[in-house]
């Protein structure tokens, strides 16, 4: 949609009250759209793709400090994008931005402050692949939730184009944390032994594939049911009866046990 | 000496360990109210998700991220399940929805 100094207009006059069909604000968006719409006005945008906890959203001028600090964060200036260099302002950006197709800012949906980054890249629609690049801001690394946003992209994904397969490359030393994002879903289909150097040693590159097949029949997809919670109503009813667990009245444990 | 509410949790743990070593295929004697679920149990990002994921439908609506962010321990885990527990799954059957 283009817009037009009118519907512009429009925009900002409707910005502070509207809520749009997603029931999503984006008060982490006002912080980066100065830039993009001038001075202080606001703009409010329904996010392309939402789901329980995260949202996403296109990629802004005024998040690139913020990415650049995150990607440059720890043994992120090593393992992502950069590999160790230190890009000029300019050059970062042009890297940013290389072969992308599609790049958003996974956001918490409460606040809507970055929790993380999701790219594809390096499309190739005569034989029906692309890259998968995701980054977790390290304040939020092992929380499990931001991973959403990297679920949500691969829906995104797999139902806006005409994908078979989607890679990954990580190394080994990334794999240390990272298998069981793939393990139900991700085939190993490469291995570059001793390719990258990182402190001193050399690491493996890993290239791991999502099938679109295999994507759709993964183990727990967040938007279904908890199979977790199908297993655990599962085994607390093999291992005792209705009544042993909540007595006779069925007024279930005291209130001693609910905080 | 426990109370009977005190017993009830006890066994409910029991179970609930159960359930998550036979899950997520570890050692049930590794799963105690102490153990970290990162460094102990060596669940990653994922299985963090999938016990947001289980605790939000025990519970029935959405948990504040700020108290999730409290999780750290099997303990901690089952307390948060339990809180929820009688009022869904242990006293709704085995197939209903939550």
């Amino acid at each position: 949609m283009v817009l037009t100094p009118i519907g512009m207009n429009r925009l900002k006059s409707v910005h502070k009250n509207v809520k749009f069909g997603c029931d999503v604000r984006w008060p982490g968006m006002w912080n980066y759209s100065n830039n993009d719409f001038g001075g202080n006005e606001r703009a409010m945008i329904e996010p392309p793709v939402s789901g329980r906890k995260v949202f996403l959203r296109v990629v802004m001028q005024g998040d690139y400090d913020t990415i650049r600090m995150v990607e440059s964060s720890g043994e992120n200036q090593l393992l992502y994008r950069h590999k160790g260099t230190t890009p000029s302002p300019e050059e970062f950006v042009a890297r940013l931005w290389a072969g992308v197709l599609a790049q958003f800012m996974v956001c918490e949906k409460s606040t809507g402050r970055p929790v993380g980054i999701v790219a594809a890249y390096g499309a190739d629609f005569r034989n029906g692949h692309a890259h998968l690049a995701s980054i977790v801001f390290p304040e939020h690394v092992g929380l499990g939730w931001p991973l959403e946003g990297t679920e949500l992209f691969i829906d995104y994904l797999f139902e806006t184009f005409d994908f078979r397969k989607l890679y990954g490359e990580t190394s080994s030393v990334v794999m240390r944390t990272f298998p069981s994002v793939l393990s139900d879903v991700g085939r190993e289909e490469g291995r570059l032994v001793g390719h990258e150097r990182f402190k001193g040693e050399l690491i493996d590159k890993v290239i791991l594939a999502i099938y679109r097949e295999d994507w759709a029949n993964r183990r727990q997809p967040i938007s279904g049911p908890s199979k977790l919670g199908a297993a655990l109503r599962a085994g607390f009813h093999s291992a005792q009866s209705v009544e042993d667990v909540v007595g006779e009245d069925g007024e279930g444990p005291s209130d001693g046990i609910r905080q | 000496m426990a109370s009977d509410s005190e017993i009830l949790k006890d066994e409910g743990f029991e179970t609930f360990s159960t359930v998550i070593a036979n899950y997520f295929e570890i050692p049930v004697r590794i799963v105690t109210r102490d153990a970290r679920l990162d460094d102990d149990l060596g669940f990653d990002s994922i299985g963090l998700l999938e016990c947001v994921l289980m605790l939000e439908e025990v519970a029935g609506h959405e948990l504040d991220l700020d108290a999730l962010e409290t999780v750290r321990t099997i303990g901690d885990l089952f307390n948060f399940f339990w809180q929820f527990a009688s009022e869904t799954i242990i006293a709704n059957g085995p197939h209903d929805q939550v």
